[in-house]
């Protein structure tokens, strides 16, 4: 987790002092803040971070230098940066314990350090800030630690500058903690074309963190400074989609009182978010498609205009198969899929779940005022097997119930129970493939030497719709003497959407219209 | 329209001819780009400076012409756009459900009326002109810093030119 604070850049901690004028100066009555790290550019950004507040600053050369410097001046505050855990750190740690509860310890540690640091802790004198934080909740620590902070009032974080707020390179927290090799890629790729205009497509299931993506993207990119516009497609009635989108002439249409800018006009210079592309009406799809070659478009009965804005859409759906089935304009389809990014299942990568609810459970805790604890070994467990269809949206929503109402393990029981629901075929992820499909989920209900597989619902969803268009599709073909095109027309899709759909179902070996039918 | 716009004592409120500073005025900006951008409407930032004179009236007559000129611009408006004064002296006016065309429009209107106005500065320059810079969110720019650079550059533009001008993007 330590790693994600190597490359903090110099001009973070100028952008701080930018928005010194917001935070304010905060009087401390002379306390005195040791730092503690052994890490050159956290040293130089808590300095900077830390220059807000009136005190006065220790920061002993090593940790050995800190034992020293107490001889002399007693330590109001520590702010312990921890880097590995080792029995050396422990007899550290054990060594702060013993400065008693009149110094306050806050202590700078990663997700993964929490288990092993939770005894250690315990004393009220202690706060434990996990890595990678948004500067405010730092600064609620020490503000706290040094108990000021019923009496101050806090900057407004809006006006924060992004990168501080988002934290390292733009990326959102969130992404930050996702640590296994497939978010890793996913980074990597963020890094490559952030700052590029090209137009990128965001592809994965529900859930999965599209929007978080698109963010960072924006945030790391040359155009963080300008508008960020999201639209989200399904959520706009059909008929008002061309309106908002693109704005309207005053007198174009009954009830136009006034010019109306659209999203695309609010976004530029900008970035704009296209959420569920693909549901965006076909009539809609060559205009899109003009603005993404051209860069133009027409108001609403009026005139063209100009704009410069970066595309970025994503979609839970199977876009290939949307063209082929002729709904999804191909041109438009290429002109998106410049560059894509897979977001992975949740159940893909399931390494990442620890540190997300982790993250979930600080976030409810704060904005609920509890004080829930991370989740025991055996809920974990329970909450690792689960296949979570919903990915990390569902892993957050169960997390938020599991804070507010506390009985941790009743949850996540009644949960399971209420999550055999059927699945609507027609939200099929895209990513899951045939080839990933799950194995069957074992039934321990059932005796041993006796058990009895059940294939998900989905899969067997997936199926069924196949064989029943296989069925369809052949009978058409059968009717129509193996002509295709009349095949297609009376199954009321393309011929290009038949031809696909005959190599899906395996009927190619049939025989063709040139070949008599015996 | 204003009884006498040249009394302050005439019940006018006096309020939105005290300069701002620079911070509060770009905070009012920003809540305006937010509001726009949330509710997908046009609004446009007008900036007004008083052309300058060979020889400039005394201090006391300078700053009433000014006081003036803000009333003559209140009258101009609607109760519910934004009209304030810059620490530099100039004007600046939000006109929002406001585009560009009908900006410059404003900006026109104001620019007759200021242009045949006889100030009261117990000289003879009695007639003043002003120039305008006028740019419109989103059309010229989405960002508070992009509507006041264009706006004050091109106010300049419109001094250049000998002044008694609005001057709008292109």
């Amino acid at each position: 987790m330590e790693k994600f604070f190597h490359n903090i850049p110099n001009q973070w901690s100028d952008e701080f002092k930018s928005s010194s004028v917001l935070m304010g100066r905060i009087s401390m009555d002379n306390g005195r803040i040791f730092l503690i790290s052994a890490d050159q550019i956290m040293r130089n950004y808590l300095k900077s971070f830390i220059s807000h507040f009136d005190h006065k600053l220790f920061m002993p050369l090593n940790p050995e230098a800190f034992w020293e410097e107490l001889e002399t001046v007693k330590p109001s505050v520590v702010v312990y940066d921890l880097w590995r855990i080792n029995p050396n750190t422990l007899d550290y740690l054990r060594r702060l314990k013993q400065l008693g509860e009149s110094t306050k310890v806050i202590l700078l540690a990663g997700a993964m350090q929490l288990p092993v640091l939770k005894d250690l802790s315990s004393a009220t004198s202690w706060k434990i800030v996990t890595k990678p934080f948004l500067p405010q909740e730092l600064k609620t620590s020490i503000l706290e630690a040094f108990g000021k902070l019923r009496n101050t009032i806090l900057g407004p974080t809006d006006l924060v500058p992004q990168t501080a707020v988002t934290g390292h390179k733009g990326y959102h927290p969130q992404l930050l903690l996702e640590t296994s090799r497939r978010m890793q890629e996913v980074r990597a790729i963020i890094d490559h074309v952030a700052n590029t205009n090209v137009t990128i497509l965001i592809r994965g299931e529900s859930g999965t963190g599209k929007e978080l993506v698109a963010r960072s993207l924006y945030e790391s990119s040359n155009r963080s400074g300008k508008a960020f516009i999201t639209v989200h497609c399904p959520a706009i009635p059909e008929g008002l989609l061309e309106s908002e989108l693109f704005g309207y002439e005053k007198g174009s249409f009954t009830g136009a009182f006034r010019r109306r800018p659209g999203k695309f006009e609010m976004a530029n210079h900008g970035t704009i978010f296209l959420d569920e592309i693909g549901d965006i009406p076909f009539e809609l799809q060559s205009k899109l498609l003009h603005v993404l070659q051209r860069g133009e478009f027409a108001l609403l009965g009026g005139n063209e205009l100009k704009v410069d804005v970066r595309i970025l859409a994503a979609t839970n759906k199977d876009l290939e198969k949307a063209v082929a089935e002729g709904t999804f304009r191909e041109d438009l389809y290429y002109r998106l899929n410049v560059v894509s990014i897979f977001l992975p299942p949740l159940r893909d990568r399931k390494e990442d779940i620890p540190l997300l609810i982790e993250r979930f459970i600080q976030k409810y805790n704060q904005q609920f005022n509890k004080e829930c604890q991370m989740l025991g070994a055996g809920t974990l467990k329970r909450l690792m097997d689960y296949n979570w269809p919903g990915n990390i949206r569902e892993l957050e929503n169960l997390v938020k119930r599991i804070v507010i109402m506390g009985h941790e393990e009743t949850i996540v029981q009644q949960y399971q129970n209420e999550s055999r629901l059927p699945v609507n075929p027609k939200s099929v992820p895209v990513l899951a493939a045939p080839a990933e499909a799950h194995p069957p989920v074992e039934d321990k209900s059932q005796p041993s030497g006796n058990h009895s597989s059940f294939l998900p619902l989905k899969h067997v969803a997936r199926e069924a719709m196949k064989k029943a268009e296989g069925e369809a599709i052949l009978r058409a073909l059968e009717q129509t003497h193996w002509n295709r095109k009349a095949a297609a027309r009376l199954l009321k899709i393309s011929y290009k959407a038949l031809l696909y759909k005959i190599r899906q179902c395996n009927l190619e070996g049939e025989p063709g219209p040139s070949e008599p039918v015996r | 329209m204003m009884q006498n716009p040249t009394n302050p004592d005439d019940g006018i409120d006096t309020r939105w001819t005290q300069p701002l500073d620079r911070n509060f005025f770009e905070y009012l900006l920003e809540l305006e780009v937010r509001k726009a951008t949330r509710y997908l409407y046009y609004f446009s930032l007008l900036v007004v400076q008083l052309d300058r004179l060979r020889s400039p009236a005394p201090g006391p007559a300078e700053e009433a012409v000014h006081r003036t000129l803000g009333y003559l611009m209140r009258d101009e408006i609607r109760g519910t756009d934004l009209l304030g004064k810059r620490m530099d002296n100039s004007f600046f006016i939000v006109l929002h459900y406001t585009d560009l065309e009908n900006a410059i429009r404003v900006g026109q209107r104001i620019r007759e009326r200021v242009e045949h106005y006889t100030f009261e500065t117990g000289t003879e320059n009695n007639r003043r002109t002003i120039s305008i810079g006028v740019s419109c969110f989103p059309t010229t720019a989405n960002d508070v810093a992009g509507l006041i650079q264009k706006s004050e550059q091109l106010l300049m533009n419109a001094q250049g030119k000998g002044g008694n001008l609005v001057s709008m993007p292109e």
